[in-house]
C-alpha cells in the first residue's frame, strides 16, 4: 500500500504531444524563474557595501564582492542565538507532536472506544479554530503559567492544534486492520504493536508530518512576537525583523540575515527531500 | 437451566463492561498526552476568550467586567467591518488565484517528466521560507522607484505603478505575494493528487477519443475531490487568518485598505493596549471562519453527490 | 553610604535567587546572577570600593538608534564596569515598530527588563498602568544635585506626571528637513523657500524636473508619518488635544493641513504611500529630491558617505502661529517590578552621565537634554550643532497623554486619504476630530 504510493507508471499510450511538452516545460521555467528570481536581489543586497537598499540607480551587480554583512550578523549580533532557538523550539515542538499525534491518530484509526465519533467530531471542527485569534487568552494563558519569555511558552501552545492527528489518522487507517489483530494473537499489547507494528509502517507519513510541523514553527513570527521579549530568547523570523532600525535601515544586514536564515531549513528540505515531496503528502490530508 | 442462563448472561454484561472499560482505558492512555495539549491550549483559550468579550484590562491593570460595552464597540467601530471585509476579499483574490496557477504547474509537472525533482525543489523553495523574507524580497521587486519589476512596467507604459502605496491595489498586492509564497505547496499537493490517480481512467478516456483538456476535466478533476476538499478547507482557515505579510508590508495600510482581522487584534492588544475588544475581534473572526468553514463543509460535500 | 550600599547588597543577593527560579527555561540570567553573588561575598571581604555592594545582573532594553547599537551599548556599559565591576548588565533591544508589544509582554511576564528607554509615545501608557517605578527619591538624592540640574527643567516636565518622576530624561530626537543646496540653487529659490508655505510649494515645484522630486515627507502610518505633519499643525497653533485633553485641538490646522496635501497634489513628491523612512532618504543622497522631511540620525550617513552636492539641515517654515520643530524625548525608566532597582539606578546615572550620554548622542546624532555638554558636542558636526544650538529650544513635542499613539495611528489613515487628493484640509481635521473625541471623550 505505502509502497503503491510512491508509484510512478506513465502508461505508454498516454505520451504527451510535443506541443504539450513545450508548453509543460514553459510553464515550469517561468514557474522556477518566478519562484527564485526575489531571492537574487536579497543575495546582491547582501554582498553590497552601502548600506543603500536602493542606490540609484539601481546596481543589481555589485562590482566588488563585500562580505562583511556577513560578518557582521555573525558576530555582532545574537544571530546564532536566534538561529539555535529557533531549531530548538521547531526540533523540540515537531518531536513532541509526532509522538503525541501519532498515538492519538492510532486511538482515532484502530481503537474502539465511548464517545470516539464526538471527540472525532469535536477535533475535526477544532482544526477549524484560528490559532491566531487565539493569541490573547494564550498571552494570559502563559503569563499565568509564568512561563512568558521562555521556550515554553514557544514550544507548548503549538502542540495543540489538531491538524497533525488527521494527518497521521489517514496513513493509519489504510493499514489492514488484520496487522493488529494478529499481533494480538501473539499476546502483543496495544503498545507493542503501536510502537513495534504500526510506527515503522507509517514511516513515510511520520516524516510528512514532521517536516510539516517543522517549517510552520520556523517560519512562525506572529506568536513568538508576542510571547518572546528578551532578544536572547528569540527566534529568527522576530530577530530579523527587529534589526530594522528604524531610523537608518541596515539593508545588507538584513539581507544577509535573510538569506542565511534560510540555510537550516533549506538543507533539511535538500536531505529529507525525497519525502518531502512524496507523493503521498496528498494521501495525508485526504483524512 | 433458567438461573443458569441468567448467570451467563450477567457474567457476559460483567465481562463486557470491563473489557469496555480496560479498552477505554487504553484508548485514553493513547489520547490523553494530546487531549491535555488540546483541552489547555485550543479548548479552554476559547472559552476564555468568550470570557474576555465581557471584561477589559488584563495586561497591565487587573482584568474587569463592562458587560457588553466591547460588543457594542465592535459593531459601532467601523474599521471591524473594513478588516473582515478586507480579511473576505483578500482570501477571494488569493485561494481561486494560488489553485489555478498550482493546477496549472502541477499538471505540467505530470506532462513533463525529465527534471521533475528539480522543477519541485525550484517551486517549493519560496514555501519553506518565512513571510518576513519574502516581504523583504519583493519589497526589492515592487518599488515604485527602485523596484525591479517597476523598471520593466516603466519600460512599456513610463508610468510606475505604485503596488503597495496605491489602496487599491494594496491588497491584491498582498495576495500575490502570498500566492507566490504558496504556490510550491499547492502545486505539489495537487501533484501528488495527480500522481496518485489510476492510470486506467486516462486510458479509458483517451480510448473514447478525449482530449486532454476533456481528460482533465471529466475524468481526474472529479477525482481529486478529496484532495480539493481538504484544499479549500485549509486555505480558507489559513488565509483569514492572514498576518505576517499584513504586518512586514503594509501595517495594515494605505489607508486601511490592508488592514485585517487578525492585524487588528494584535494592534488592540499590544498598540492600544485594549485586550477585551481584541478579544471580541478575535472571538469574530473564530466564529466568521466556523461558519465560512461549516457552509463548505456542506457545499463541497452535498455538490459532490 | 557604605553602609547604605551593603544593606542594599544583601537584598540583591537575594532578589538574584528569586529571578533565576522564577525562569524555568535554560537561563543564563539564574548563572551569572550566582556566580556575580560569589564574586559580591569576596569583594565585601577585601573591603573594596562602596559600589562594589553593587551587584547582581540587570537588563535593559532600548529601541535602536543605529545599526551599530549594540557596540554603542556595549561601551558604555564596559564603562560602567569601573563604577559597578559586580553588576553586569544585559543589553536588549525591542524593535521601534513593534515597541508596545514587546514591552508589554516584559511587564505581563512580571520580569520586565530592569531598565528601560522609553520615548513619549508610550511611557504615559505605562506610567497610568504603574509599570514603572517612581523614581522621585532617587533623583532627589543630593548627592546627585548637581547631574539632576544640568538636565533641563523642560525635560524634567515631560518625565513628571501624577506626582511621580517615571524616569530620567536623556535624548531627544528631532525631526528636521534636509536640504539639496544646490538643486534649490539652480531653481533660484536658495533662501526664499523657507519664508512661507507658498514660498516652500513654489520651491517643490521649480526644483522638480525629470527624475527630481522638489519635496518629499513620509506618509504611511508604518512611518510615523505624523511627525512630519505635527510640525505644521504647532506652526498653526493647534495641538492633537485640547488644553485639558478632553476632545480634539486640532480646530486650525485645516489650512496647514491643506498645504501639505497641496503638495502631494502638485506632483512634485514620489507617490503617496509608496516611500518609508529609508527609501526618500536614498533618493535624497542620490541628488533626487530638494526637501526631505527626515530624522537627525540620518545625519550620520551623510557625513559618512558625503553626497556630490551641498546638503543642509532646516526646519518647516513659520505658520500662523509660529515656528516649532517636532521633536521626540526619550527617558531612562526603571520597571516597577524590577528587583534590583539599586544596580538599575546606578546604571541609569551612569548612563544619563554627561560622558556617556554625550558620547552616545554623537555617535548616533541625536539630541542631549542635559544643558551642561551641548557646547562640547557636535564639534565637528555644524549641521548637528545647529540643531542642537537652533532648533531644540523650537521643540514642541507630544502631549504625552496615555492613548496618544492610539490617537496618532487611528487618525492618520485619515491624512493618508487626505494627501490622495481625497479629502480638504477642513474635512481631514474634521474627520480627524471625530476619531479623537470617541477615543479620548
Amino acid at each position: 500500500m505505502i509502497a503503491g504510493l510512491f508509484r510512478r507508471r506513465p502508461a505508454r499510450s498516454l505520451r504527451p504531444t510535443v506541443s504539450m511538452l513545450v508548453m509543460s516545460y514553459g510553464v515550469l521555467a517561468i514557474a522556477c524563474i518566478v519562484s527564485l528570481v526575489p531571492f537574487f536581489y536579497v543575495l546582491s543586497t547582501s554582498v553590497k557595501q552601502t548600506r543603500s537598499l536602493f542606490s540609484y540607480p539601481p546596481d543589481w551587480i555589485p562590482e566588488t564582492l563585500f562580505w562583511g554583512n556577513y560578518q557582521k550578523i555573525l558576530f555582532e549580533h545574537p544571530f546564532l542565538i536566534w538561529t539555535f532557538n529557533t531549531l530548538f523550539v521547531a526540533l523540540a515542538v515537531t518531536l513532541i507532536k509526532l509522538l503525541i499525534d501519532a498515538m492519538a491518530a492510532y486511538a482515532l484509526a484502530k481503537l474502539n472506544f465511548t464517545g470516539k465519533a464526538a471527540l472525532t467530531g469535536v477535533l475535526l471542527m477544532s482544526v477549524a479554530i484560528p490559532v491566531a485569534a487565539l493569541i490573547i487568552p494564550l498571552f494570559f494563558l502563559i503569563r499565568d503559567l509564568g512561563l512568558l519569555n521562555s521556550y515554553w511558552a514557544l514550544i507548548l501552545p503549538p502542540l495543540a492544534n489538531p491538524l497533525g492527528i488527521f494527518m497521521i489518522r489517514s496513513f493509519i487507517v489504510s493499514l489492514p486492520d488484520d496487522l493488529g489483530h494478529s499481533a494480538r494473537l501473539d499476546g502483543e499489547g496495544e503498545f507493542g504493536i503501536f510502537f513495534k507494528i504500526i510506527l515503522p509502517l507509517i514511516k513515510p507519513g511520520l516524516v510528512v508530518h514532521a517536516i510539516f510541523t517543522f517549517m510552520l514553527q520556523y517560519t512562525n513570527f506572529l506568536w513568538p512576537l508576542v510571547a518572546i521579549q528578551d532578544e536572547r530568547k528569540q527566534v529568527l523570523t522576530v530577530g530579523i525583523s527587529s534589526l530594522k532600525a528604524n531610523f537608518v535601515v541596515d539593508w545588507g544586514l538584513i539581507s544577509a540575515a535573510a538569506l542565511l536564515s534560510a540555510v537550516p531549513i533549506t538543507l533539511l528540505f535538500i536531505f529529507l527531500q525525497r519525502f518531502f515531496l512524496a507523493q503521498n503528502l496528498a494521501g495525508a490530508f485526504k483524512g | 437451566m433458567n438461573s443458569g442462563n441468567r448467570i451467563a448472561e450477567a457474567e457476559h454484561r460483567r465481562l463486557k463492561a470491563s473489557y469496555k472499560r480496560r479498552r477505554n482505558i487504553v484508548a485514553l492512555i493513547f489520547l490523553l498526552p494530546n487531549l491535555v495539549f488540546f483541552l489547555g491550549f485550543l479548548l479552554l483559550p476559547v472559552i476564555s476568550l468568550f470570557w474576555q468579550t465581557f471584561h477589559d484590562g488584563g495586561v497591565l491593570s487587573p482584568m474587569r467586567f463592562v458587560g457588553l460595552e466591547n460588543w457594542r464597540k465592535t459593531f459601532a467601530d467601523p474599521l471591524v467591518l473594513t478588516t473582515i471585509r478586507n480579511t473576505i476579499v483578500y482570501s477571494l483574490i488569493a485561494i481561486p488565484a494560488v489553485f489555478l496557477l498550482a493546477m496549472i504547474v502541477a499538471l505540467a509537472m505530470r506532462t513533463a517528466q525529465h527534471g521533475r525533482s528539480f522543477f519541485k525543489a525550484v517551486i517549493y523553495f519560496p514555501t519553506l521560507q518565512p513571510v518576513l523574507i519574502a516581504a523583504l524580497m519583493w519589497t526589492f521587486v515592487l518599488h515604485p522607484d527602485f523596484g525591479a519589476l517597476n523598471l520593466v512596467i516603466r519600460i512599456f507604459t513610463g508610468e510606475p505603478v505604485n503596488f503597495l502605496g496605491d489602496p487599491n491595489l494594496a491588497l491584491p498586492t498582498i495576495a500575490m505575494v502570498e500566492v507566490w509564497k504558496g504556490l510550491g505547496f499547492w502545486a505539489l499537493l495537487f501533484f501528488a493528487g495527480l500522481a496518485a490517480l489510476p492510470t486506467e481512467i486516462f486510458q479509458a478516456a483517451e480510448l473514447d477519443g478525449a482530449g486532454p483538456v476533456r481528460r482533465f476535466f471529466q475524468h481526474a478533476l472529479p477525482l481529486m475531490k478529496p484532495t480539493f476538499f481538504f484544499s479549500v478547507i485549509f486555505a480558507t482557515i489559513v488565509n483569514l487568518q492572514l498576518f505576517d505579510s499584513v504586518f512586514v508590508l503594509t501595517d495594515g495600510g494605505p489607508s486601511n485598505a490592508t488592514a485585517t482581522a487578525t492585524w487588528y487584534v494584535y494592534r488592540s492588544l499590544f498598540t492600544f493596549n485594549e485586550p477585551g475588544f481584541g478579544a471580541t475581534l478575535a472571538f469574530v473572526l473564530v466564529a466568521v471562519v466556523l461558519v465560512l468553514t461549516a457552509v463548505q463543509t456542506i457545499l463541497l460535500k452535498g455538490g459532490g453527490k | 553610604m557604605r553602609i547604605e550600599f551593603a544593606t542594599r547588597g544583601n537584598r540583591i543577593g537575594r532578589v538574584g535567587r528569586l529571578m533565576s527560579s522564577k525562569t524555568p527555561s535554560l537561563c543564563r540570567t539564574g548563572v551569572a546572577s550566582v556566580l556575580v553573588s560569589m564574586g559580591l561575598a569576596i569583594s565585601i571581604g577585601t573591603g573594596a570600593i562602596a559600589d562594589d555592594h553593587l551587584s547582581g545582573d540587570i537588563t535593559m532594553i532600548k529601541g535602536p538608534h543605529s545599526a551599530d547599537e549594540h557596540r554603542f551599548e556595549q561601551m558604555i556599559i564596559d564603562d560602567f564596569a569601573d563604577v559597578a565591576p559586580n553588576v553586569s548588565v544585559n543589553f536588549t533591544t525591542y524593535d521601534w515598530a513593534n515597541m508596545n508589544a514587546q514591552l508589554t509582554t516584559g511587564f505581563a511576564s512580571g520580569n520586565p527588563a530592569d531598565v528601560l528607554y522609553l520615548v513619549d509615545l508610550i511611557y504615559p501608557n505605562y506610567i497610568e498602568g504603574r509599570a514603572l517605578h517612581d523614581m522621585s527619591a532617587l533623583v532627589a538624592d543630593p548627592d546627585w544635585a548637581g547631574e539632576r540640574a544640568a538636565i533641563a527643567p523642560f525635560a524634567w516636565d515631560l518625565a513628571t506626571s501624577d506626582e511621580g518622576v517615571w524616569g530620567v530624561p536623556v535624548l531627544g530626537a528631532v525631526y528636521n528637513i534636509f536640504i539639496n543646496k544646490d538643486l534649490l540653487e539652480a531653481a533660484g529659490v536658495a533662501d526664499t523657500w523657507q519664508n512661507s508655505y507658498a514660498d516652500m510649494l513654489d520651491a517643490a515645484k521649480k526644483t522638480t524636473a525629470g527624475d527630481v522630486y522638489g519635496f518629499a515627507a513620509r506618509t504611511r502610518t508604518a512611518d510615523f508619518a505624523f511627525w512630519d505633519w505635527l510640525p505644521y499643525v504647532h506652526n498653526a497653533g493647534a495641538d492633537l488635544l485640547n488644553d485639558d485633553w478632553s476632545g480634539c485641538g486640532l480646530a486650525g490646522a485645516g489650512a496647514a493641513t491643506q498645504h501639505l496635501i497641496d503638495l502631494h497634489q502638485a506632483g512634485v513628491t514620489p507617490a503617496v504611500g509608496s516611500m518609508g523612512t529609508q527609501e526618500p532618504f536614498d533618493l535624497f543622497k542620490a541628488g533626487k529630491i530638494a526637501i526631505l522631511h527626515g530624522e537627525t540620525p540620518q545625519i550620520n550617513e551623510l557625513l559618512a558617505n558625503p553626497p556630490a552636492f551641498d546638503w543642509d539641515v532646516a526646519m518647516a517654515p513659520p505658520g500662523e502661529k509660529g515656528q516649532t520643530v517636532m521633536g521626540n524625548f526619550g527617558i531612562l525608566s526603571i520597571a516597577e517590578a524590577s528587583e534590583n532597582k539599586d544596580a538599575a539606578w546606578a546604571f541609569i546615572q551612569h548612563w544619563a552621565s554627561g560622558p556617556q550620554v554625550g558620547r552616545f548622542a554623537e555617535q548616533v546624532s541625536l539630541q542631549v537634554v542635559r544643558e551642561d555638554i551641548v557646547g562640547d558636542l557636535f564639534a565637528d558636526n555644524p549641521a548637528m550643532s545647529k540643531i542642537q544650538t537652533e532648533f531644540v529650544p523650537r521643540v514642541k513635542g507630544i502631549q504625552p497623554h496615555p492613548q496618544i499613539l492610539k490617537v496618532l495611528q487611528s487618525i492618520w489613515p485619515v491624512a493618508e486619504e487626505a494627501y490622495r487628493g481625497n479629502l480638504t484640509g477642513e474635512e481631514t481635521i474634521g474627520k480627524m476630530c471625530e476619531i479623537i473625541d470617541g477615543i479620548v471623550g
